[in-house]
């Protein structure tokens, strides 16, 4: 709290200065003493009672030269007088103690002198007046006579003027005060009826004239007019003759409209009769303290609410005086025992801070008074015995020599953070586990291994002791599925008997449940726990249905006997997030299982008829060529011993029919690869295609060595293939190339690759009779041929198995023509090994 | 010479007589047993059934083995001789339609000597029969019989 300090206030002056109408008065003095004899001279040193020391030297007759000179030391030689009655120096040209002032005095013809002390009414010197005659003598008795009666007169002026001053100086001081405290003070003088004011009365009360007494009906005018009450009321005092002191306050408004809080104390003053004669007062402007008070209240208010509302337990640690004031959360933080503002002793915390966190709380707190702030989370035990989890934040108001005076802190509750910090992390462990859950749900497992791994996962996810999942059958009436997971607490159960006790066979509405369904834990006395059922059932159960996206559902998951309290809101949800994983997940598997049982009969299928194209084979293979041998032997016979006696015809029918069987045996034999490459295994490798065109080359150029041909083979293609298989493949397309340019001049026969967009082509060019492009599409089909067996021979079942070769190795085969401009096959084959 | 002769084993009337005709033209046919089903040619190898009594000093130089048989095909009589201790050695050709791998694979692991396809074409067909005809009898230097014994 501040002050009001006012306008500028004159200092009074000091006390060593002399008073100008004391130095006169002294002057006068001098010169009655000069009057009486015309051969003495006169000076008073006066000293100063504040200081000890001489304040002038005060003369008429003497110069002010030589009075300066009385005023410094030396002229020690007059005052040793101080101690003795008279100074006397008879002779002071021969006086050696007045050798200092010798010269300046016998230049103004002083030859003697006797000096007397001036003592005041303390008795202690306060001037000293001596008396100098202009020739040499002693003092005689009426000389010292008249210094003893001036001394006399000197010391009553000197005090006289030393008690005016202070009168002045009080005035002034109390001037001072009233300015300052903005007080007035007034008189009344009851039986003159007059009145007198002091001090601020006319600037509290807002009264122009200065001189003008207080008036009470012009006071009252200014007065708020709720408050006149309170003036009339006291004025009623005086009336009933009523002298105690009475104090009242009450609010003026000035001219400009402003409100001054007024402070009023009166008292009535008796004469020997006991009748009132005088009142006596103060008003004093309180409007500052008013405000000031004000505004500290409305302060304090502030930060009491701001403490409550913060929830926090704000500490005020006065460590001079040993106590500790509390606001805000008290009673949350420290019990309801402790009461609403409770003072309390500098080492209570010893007492509250729980014995395991003393060390820790301890070492902080002195660092904390070493300057440090601090925050430190520890528990407290609450007056009321409870546990609580707390956050210290403090720090230490240090004085200039490095002591702590003052600690202000704050305890949080953080009870709830580390409810939200654990529910956090259990939160992200669910997350992990249904993640998990999720994992397993899309890796490949049987329903029955996924139920049991949901199963187990449910049991981690809510944390509880028991877990059980059912899939109840479906569509294809496959039987129920249980699984069931227990903590060691129900051991003793095996899987039978815990599922038993865990589902309640008679609860068929189960199958119904649409969403999750909750039963809270219940207490039961013992007596009542009469089967294991009853037991689990007591605990607490949550069941969730598996339900697909699809809305059908296929089985439930039920939890029971959670570890910790009972299942909540969020267990609900996390265990139906996994419950629609499952419910998936065993859809998945479902329906995964059919397809690998459609997979394994297509498989047992395909065996079969490859199988049965196995024993087809081997039969074409046995039994087909079998009368072509009878029909070519025997018509081989008749030609050897018979053919000289046939007629023309009879000749050309035994050749026909000979070409027939060949062409047969050829077509048997084409089929009967075509087949062979379907079903071969393949067995890949790295192929060097370009020495097996080599070597297919040089069996063509053997068979027909009389053609003119060029072959240009590229050199270095290598593929991963078949070797088996390729050769077929070039041996066809060449052997086509070959057969097809039959009739050129000079064959021109290319094998090469290139590129056809992302694939790397093999291609087999030559400068044969082509063929129509529109019957391109006919080129690989089995016995489809685009000339006639007259022209060129062959079985129509090459390019078919060629296409076969090539699609088995992942690639595919085409073919660019033209009529009598040769042909080009392209082939392509996977890159990657397969 | 006359104590060499051929066991064919072939069921099929029409290459029998074939192979008779290729055989004779060199003149290989006149030492020619044939049997026409796997059994009959176990019977006849082993002395069993209706070749009870036979010389069973007197074995084929070499067994001509279709594989298409009635009651117990070629590589069921080709096991029975590898089996036996007195026909373990003897050479067996086989001579069939097929040329499957199959087939093939199967005849050498039972320990066939030769494999042979028969050619549907006549002229093809004698050339091949006589060249295995002329090399087994004649080339080939059979196993002691008294090894076999």
């Amino acid at each position: 709290m501040s002050v009001a300090v006012g306008e500028p206030i004159q200092a009074p002056s000091p006390s060593c200065r002399i008073d100008i109408a004391l130095a006169g008065a002294l002057q006068q003095t001098c010169g009655v003493v000069e009057a009486m004899n015309r051969d003495r001279r006169c000076a008073i040193v006066l000293y100063d009672q504040g200081c000890g020391s001489i304040a002038a030297a005060i003369g008429l007759g003497l110069p002010q030269a030589f009075l300066s000179l009385m005023e410094s030391s030396a002229a020690e030689c007059f005052s040793a007088s101080r101690e003795s009655e008279f100074a006397v120096h008879a002779d002071i040209a021969a006086d050696p103690t007045c050798r200092e002032v010798r010269d300046a005095a016998l230049a103004q013809g002083l030859r003697s002198s006797w000096s007397l002390p001036v003592a005041g009414t303390s008795g202690s010197t306060i001037a000293v007046l001596t008396v100098f005659a202009l020739v040499q003598t002693n003092p005689s008795p009426a000389d010292l006579q008249a210094a003893r009666t001036f001394a006399t007169l000197i010391a009553d002026t000197i005090e006289r003027s030393r008690i005016d001053q202070a009168i002045r100086e009080n005035l002034t001081r109390l001037e001072l005060a009233h300015n300052i405290a903005r007080l007035g003070y007034w008189e009344r003088d009851v039986v003159r009826n007059r009145a007198v004011s002091f001090g601020r009365i006319n600037d509290i009360v807002g009264q122009a004239d200065a001189h003008q007494a207080l008036d009470l009906n012009q006071l009252l005018a200014k007065v708020v007019p709720e408050d006149r009450h309170l003036l009339i009321e006291a004025g009623e005092d005086v009336a009933a003759n009523r002298p105690h002191l009475r104090e009242i306050s009450f609010r003026i408004r000035q001219s400009d409209g402003e409100i001054r809080h007024v402070l009023a104390q009166r008292r009535g003053i008796r004469d020997e009769s006991g009748r009132i004669v005088k009142i006596v007062g103060t008003i004093q402007d309180v409007t500052a303290q008013h405000r000031a008070a004000a505004e500290l209240k409305a302060s304090e208010e502030r930060f009491r609410l701001m403490a409550e509302h913060t929830g926090q337990l704000i500490v005020d640690c006065d460590i001079e005086r040993g106590e500790v004031n509390c606001a805000g959360a008290i009673r949350e933080i420290l019990g309801d025992a402790v009461g609403t503002a409770p003072k309390l002793p500098l080492d209570i915390w010893r007492k509250v801070v729980h014995p395991d966190d003393l060390a820790m709380v301890e070492q902080a707190i002195k660092r904390m008074l070493k300057g440090a702030r601090i925050s430190v989370a520890c528990r407290i035990l609450r007056f009321d015995g409870k546990v609580l989890d707390i956050e210290a934040i403090g720090s230490a108001v240090i004085d200039a020599n490095g002591r702590a005076t003052r600690v202000i802190g704050t305890l949080s509750d953080i009870s709830d953070r580390r409810r939200a910090e654990a529910e956090g992390r259990r939160y992200l462990m669910q997350l992990a586990f249904l993640a998990d859950a999720a994992r397993k749900v899309n890796s490949v497992l049987s329903v029955a291994d996924l139920l049991q791994t949901i199963t187990q996962i449910a049991r981690d996810l809510v944390g509880c002791h028991i877990a059980i999942g059912v899939v109840w059958p479906d569509e294809a009436d496959r039987s129920e599925l249980r699984s069931s997971s227990a903590s060691e607490k129900y051991a003793s159960l095996n899987s039978v008997a815990l599922l038993a006790a865990t589902l309640d066979e008679s609860d068929e509405s189960s199958r119904e449940l649409k969403g999750a369904m909750r039963a809270p834990r219940t207490a039961m006395a013992d007596e009542e726990a009469s089967s294991e059922s009853q037991i689990i059932a007591s605990s607490g159960l949550l069941t969730v249905p598996l339900v697909t996206p699809a809305g059908r559902a296929n089985g439930l998951i039920r939890v029971a006997d959670k570890r910790e309290g009972d299942f909540n809101p969020n267990d609900e949800r996390v265990l139906g997030q996994l419950a629609n994983l499952a419910a998936v997940g065993i859809e998945n598997a479902r329906l995964y299982g059919e397809l690998e049982a459609r997979v394994g009969q297509r498989t047992q299928e395909l065996e079969h008829s490859n199988r049965e194209l196995e024993a087809f084979s081997y039969s074409v293979s046995h039994d087909l060529r079998g009368p072509l041998r009878a029909i070519s032997g025997f018509t081989g016979l008749l030609r050897e011993r018979h053919f000289g006696t046939f007629d023309n015809d009879s000749q050309r029918y035994i050749e026909r029919i000979e070409a027939g069987t060949q062409r047969m045996a050829a077509l048997i034999d084409d089929l009967l690869e075509l087949g062979r490459v379907t079903r071969l295994e393949l067995k890949c490798e790295q192929v060097d295609l370009s020495s097996l065109a080599e070597a297919i080359v040089q069996r063509l150029r053997e068979r027909s060595p009389q053609r003119a041909a060029t072959f240009d083979i590229q050199p270095g293609l290598h593929v991963w293939a078949d070797l088996r298989l390729l050769e077929i493949v070039l041996e066809n397309l060449l052997d086509n190339a070959w057969k097809f340019t039959a009739g050129r001049s000079a064959a021109d026969i290319v094998f090469g690759v290139c590129q056809m967009g992302a694939d790397r082509a093999f291609l087999v060019r030559d400068n044969g009779v082509g063929f129509d492009p529109r019957y391109a599409s006919n080129l690989f089909g089995v016995f489809q041929r685009l000339h006639a067996t007259t022209e060129f021979p062959g079985t129509g079942v090459g390019l078919a198995t060629v296409q076969r070769i090539v699609q088995r190795h992942g690639g595919r085969i085409w073919a660019e023509a033209e009529v009598d401009r040769g042909a080009v096959f392209y082939f392509t084959l996977a890159e990657e090994p397969r | 010479m006359t104590d060499r002769y051929i066991l064919l084993v072939e069921d099929n009337p029409d290459d029998e007589e074939l192979t008779l005709l290729s055989l004779r033209k060199n003149n290989l046919a006149h030492e020619i047993i044939v049997v026409r089903d796997g059994v009959e040619a176990i019977e006849f190898l082993f002395g069993q059934g209706r070749y009870v009594g036979r010389d069973l000093s007197r074995m084929p130089t070499v067994v001509l083995l279709d594989l298409k048989l009635p009651k117990l095909d070629g590589l069921g009589v080709l096991k029975r001789l590898r089996a036996e201790e007195k026909t373990r050695m003897l050479p067996v050709v086989v001579l069939t339609s097929s040329s499957q791998d199959a087939d093939v694979i199967a005849s050498y692991n039972l320990g066939a000597n030769s494999y042979v396809r028969k050619p549907v074409e006549f002229g093809a067909f004698v050339e091949a029969v006589s060249s295995l005809g002329l090399y087994w009898i004649l080339l080939n230097r059979p196993p002691p019989m008294h090894a076999a014994l």
